[in-house]
């Protein structure tokens, strides 16, 4: 991605950083298609108010009714209409990936910032944390925080669930940014830095901060999509957001019986294809990340 | 002594701290997190009656590091209680249990890695060509569907879809009913019929000389273990892809080539055995994926295994049952990062401890 900024500002000047930005898509196919579906997404959520044709908790219909001109995605049994809840359920899904990837990139990273450049005590107490948390099977880390969180009713619902899910990627971050920390602080430039005197929060944030966080990109659209599916695996045990808030993993959840799926498959394929396209777009982003920032794939011979 | 044999030996005392370290999680989370009585946490509607009996077995009116020392001596001994919902020893429930989620881990596995590897290294070979497009594309695409609903749509496939097709020919219609039931893992009342030695019921099928019930449990394991073992097979086929790509770079491949040894013999024994090697260590690191892909596969196909358990004690809010899963889950992970270990010591000539 840097490259191809580089030469194309070079050649056009500095105004044509929206060519750039083309070029970068029409190489990147799969960035762009996820980028597609992700905006699509975006927009359902923004402006649900206007495009979903009634409320998501409004008795529109009959029970069950069919796919019809009235109720394109058909009805549920209380009558509420399921397309107006699949473009709801996006508020509820993307509330849960970014939130979630927010709490655990804003914990793990300065954590493992800290312990990093310390090193000593703290950085063995921290990684010994982390590498437990990280060998802990994250579902169940999942269920348990989710049960506490929902029953105590300190938070609502819907952060109870981010919260489960971001916990189990801190240890992810944190991990990545050690060992990066580990490498940067022995770089020229912050070694010159320190013998001017720089102060240690200076080179922290000014210095390695930065730097660090490139490394990170290419996690972010993995932890959202593991979010989602986290989300949508707590409802399947029925863990989740409680209703009627549209939220996808519950609605699949609640016509999971085959005998439901045959007689009304219209109830669990659409927030089932929902789940799975916002996955599948952040998913595409994120293999394209990857390949662009893992070290163990060297560009040379990428088309 | 060899140095193989004391890595083996020092990674396998190793367990006891790893253990000790999960377990002590499980007890913070489930003991010392809730605050209050965690058995009511759960579960608000309980009694007076039995939110005693439960602090009584608990021993939670005692200090927590008491409660600890005291959990920890249960956990060794596997006296892990009462359950609320059967009224049946928690030991006992998770032993019968555990057979199930063994035969479908271990049949997904079967099937996901060896189809990992393949798609890898088809994929990392023909790096940024159309095959390696369209296994990135199902590797993806597998990862971001939920489990749960590969199960039920495969469900919907082949138990019903399909068979509703040959409606009209009665022998391809009840064969095709034959090896896709839709539901439960085995048929109801068939497992009275054979002798329970192991609880695993492929080796008790075997040696109780049922065959007809081992192929029987053998068609109702195909469609879970094929969802799991597609789950597992992107995971690895990604990891696989990008150490292929690493390895078709170095410069052994070059000079192999050099030497005129065939182009396949390069690509899918020099360089791919070489890739699947470090893919060890993931598969026991990814065991969590695993067993979280287990408890939705057990839940959706109704398998009578410890995630249908954890599900049925998380619906009742049967505290101690949960805590009993989850205890046993924290020891089975540990135990699969030591064979992980172990595995990759053996297969890598060049690790020496």
């Amino acid at each position: 991605m840097d490259l191809s900024i580089r030469e194309t500002r070079t050649t056009n000047g500095q105004k044509n950083i929206i060519l750039s930005i083309f070029s970068f898509l029409r190489q990147n196919k799969s960035f762009t298609v996820g980028m597609f579906i992700l905006s699509i997404i975006v927009i359902m959520a923004l402006f649900a108010d206007f495009l979903a044709p009634y409320g998501y908790a409004e008795r529109s219909g009959d029970r069950y009714e069919a796919p019809s001109q009235d109720h394109p995605f058909g009805t549920t049994l209380l009558g509420f209409d399921v397309l107006s809840r699949v473009i709801y359920g996006s508020q509820v899904a993307l509330i849960i990936a970014f939130s979630g990837t927010i709490l655990s990139l804003s914990l793990g990273v300065p954590l493992g910032i800290i312990s990093g450049y310390f090193g000593g005590k703290i950085d063995r107490l921290f990684t010994l944390i982390a590498d437990s948390i990280y060998s802990f099977p994250s579902l169940l880390l999942a269920i348990t925080l989710a049960i506490y969180l929902s029953v105590f009713g300190v938070l609502k619902v819907v952060s109870a669930v981010a919260v489960a899910t971001s916990v189990v990627y801190i240890p992810t971050y944190f991990r990545v940014v050690r060992s990066q920390v580990l490498q940067i602080k022995e770089e020229g430039y912050v070694k010159a830095a320190r013998s001017m005197g720089a102060k240690r929060i200076t080179i922290l944030i000014r210095y390695i901060a930065p730097n660090v966080l490139a490394s990170t990109i290419a996690i972010i659209p993995f932890n959202m999509t593991d979010a989602i599916l986290t989300n949508a695996g707590l409802a399947f045990l029925g863990l989740g957001i409680s209703p009627p808030t549209a939220d996808w993993g519950y609605d699949v959840y609640d016509s999971r019986a085959l005998v439901k799926v045959r007689a009304y498959p219209w109830l669990i394929l659409f927030p089932g294809l929902m789940i799975f396209l916002l996955s599948f777009s952040l998913s595409l982003i994120g293999d394209a990340l990857n390949d662009k920032f893992n070290p163990l794939i060297s560009q040379k011979n990428a088309k | 002594m060899g140095s193989l044999t004391r890595f083996v030996i020092t990674r396998i005392a190793l367990l006891i701290p790893m253990i000790w370290l999960l377990v002590t999680i499980v007890f913070f989370l489930l003991r010392v997190l809730p605050g209050a009585n965690p058995a009511l946490v759960m579960n608000p509607k309980l009694t007076n009656e039995q939110v005693e009996l439960i602090s009584e077995s608990l021993g939670l009116e005692r200090p927590l590091i008491e409660q600890y020392f005291d959990f920890l001596i249960k956990t060794i001994t596997f006296d892990l209680g009462v359950s609320y919902r059967t009224n049946i020893d928690i030991a006992t429930e998770l032993g019968l249990a555990f057979g199930p989620t063994l035969m479908l881990s271990v049949f997904g596995v079967l099937i996901g890695v060896p189809l990992g590897i393949v798609m890898g290294g088809v994929a990392g070979a023909h790096r940024e060509r159309y095959l390696d497009h369209i296994i990135r594309l199902f590797t993806i695409g597998i990862y971001s569907i939920p489990i749960f609903l590969v199960g039920i749509f495969m469900q919907m496939f082949f138990s019903y879809f399909i068979p509703d097709i040959f409606r009209g020919n009665p022998t391809i219609y009840a064969i095709l009913k034959e090896i896709f039931p839709p539901v439960s893992l085995m048929d109801a009342g068939n497992t009275g019929e054979f002798n329970h030695y192991t609880e695993i019921w492929l080796i008790d099928t075997i040696l109780s000389f049922r065959l007809d019930l081992t192929l029987d449990l053998l068609t109702h394991l195909l469609m879970p273990s094929l969802a799991l073992g597609m789950l597992i097979a992107g995971v690895i086929a990604r990891q696989v892809r990008t150490n292929m790509i690493y390895h078709l770079e170095q410069e052994y491949v070059h000079f192999a080539r050099a030497r005129g040894i065939p182009e396949n013999v390069v690509k899918y024994r020099y360089a791919l055995k070489n890739s699947v090697v470090p893919t060890i260590g993931l598969i026991s690191l990814q065991f969590a994926l695993l067993l979280a892909g287990a408890i939705l596969t057990e839940t959706t196909f109704n398998i009578p295994g410890l995630g249908r358990f954890l599900f049925q004690s998380l619906q009742e809010k049967d505290f101690p049952a949960v805590q009993g899963v989850m205890v046993l889950f924290v020891i089975i992970v540990s135990i699969v990062s030591v064979i992980g270990d172990v595995l990759y010591a053996l297969l890598d000539p060049r690790i020496t401890y």
